[in-house]
């Protein structure tokens, strides 16, 4: 629950057919008009109605990898459009993502969005993007110096804290905002420091 | 007499040991949903939430009281 940001009761989150938060609030407020543009392009068919002849796009798809999923889903393209271009869809959205998250330089998001579509760049055309991006921010030194810092205030608050460190880490996470204004890495201290604030008022 | 000595050495060492549970970064609107850690599906045939793949879902947070 804490994970999506819900706070209180009752909470909702709406999914996109491309698995991506597309609303996040009070239940009362889902309506047609939230619902709507969500639908277009859903698959009408649950996975688990799915036909004997997209079991391979099903089993990739439960194992999580998307490359393979895209592979099996060109031998059922003519037989069942709307799962293969589902498939495809998923992918495009991932990209879609990193995009968005290279323009405004957030480079851990760049990194963990091109990791869940390491299996697909082969095989799809969006591969060639993905991999562009990569290479972008691998020989962008302050690209690099940004992501370190924010997988830095990832490690110090993964999980728990010890009280003993609770200084030590405010600190160091106090330095990383300072050292990076205007960046990503400014932007995950600062909420990292809010949680650890929060963490020991509770 | 003997409490009392104990006492200063214990609070520290409970201190030392104490840990704080940090919530992790939310994922908000147009972030991908992270990965839901569900048990039990009712109502339904699916048994993952893979299983609800493409289509739009509704995950509603409530409580009985």
């Amino acid at each position: 629950m804490r994970a999506v940001g819900a706070r209180g009761f009752p909470s909702a989150v709406v999914v996109d057919a491309q698995g991506n938060i597309a609303y996040s609030g009070h239940p009362a407020s889902i309506n047609a008009s939230v619902l709507k543009p969500l639908l277009k392009g859903a698959l009408k068919t649950p996975m688990y109605e799915w036909p004997k002849s997209c079991s391979k796009v099903a089993k990739a798809l439960r194992k999580g990898n998307l490359g393979d999923a895209i592979k099996a889903s060109a031998k059922i393209e003519e037989e069942h459009p709307d799962i293969a271009a589902a498939v495809v869809g998923m992918a495009d959205g991932r990209l879609a993502t990193m995009e968005k998250a290279a323009k405004a330089g957030d480079w851990l998001k760049v990194q963990s969005t091109g990791e869940s579509l390491k299996d697909a760049v082969k095989v799809w055309p969006g591969g060639e993007k993905v991999t562009a991006i990569l290479a972008e921010l691998k020989g962008d030194k302050e690209a690099q110096a940004i992501l370190k810092a924010q997988e830095k205030v990832l490690k110090l608050t993964a999980g728990e804290v010890k009280a003993s460190r609770y200084d030590k880490t405010k600190k160091e996470l106090e330095k990383i905002r300072d050292k990076h204004k205007g960046t990503a890495a400014e932007r995950d201290a600062r909420a990292a420091i809010e949680r650890l604030k929060a963490s020991r008022s509770r | 007499m003997t409490t009392l000595s104990l006492l200063p050495v214990a609070l520290p060492a409970l201190a030392l040991g104490a840990s704080l549970a940090l919530p992790l970064p939310a994922a908000g609107v147009g972030d991908p949903l992270p990965t839901p850690e569900l048990e039990k599906f009712k109502q339904t045939e699916a048994e993952s939430f893979e299983d609800l793949f493409g289509r739009v879902v509704i995950i509603e947070f409530f409580e009985y009281w």
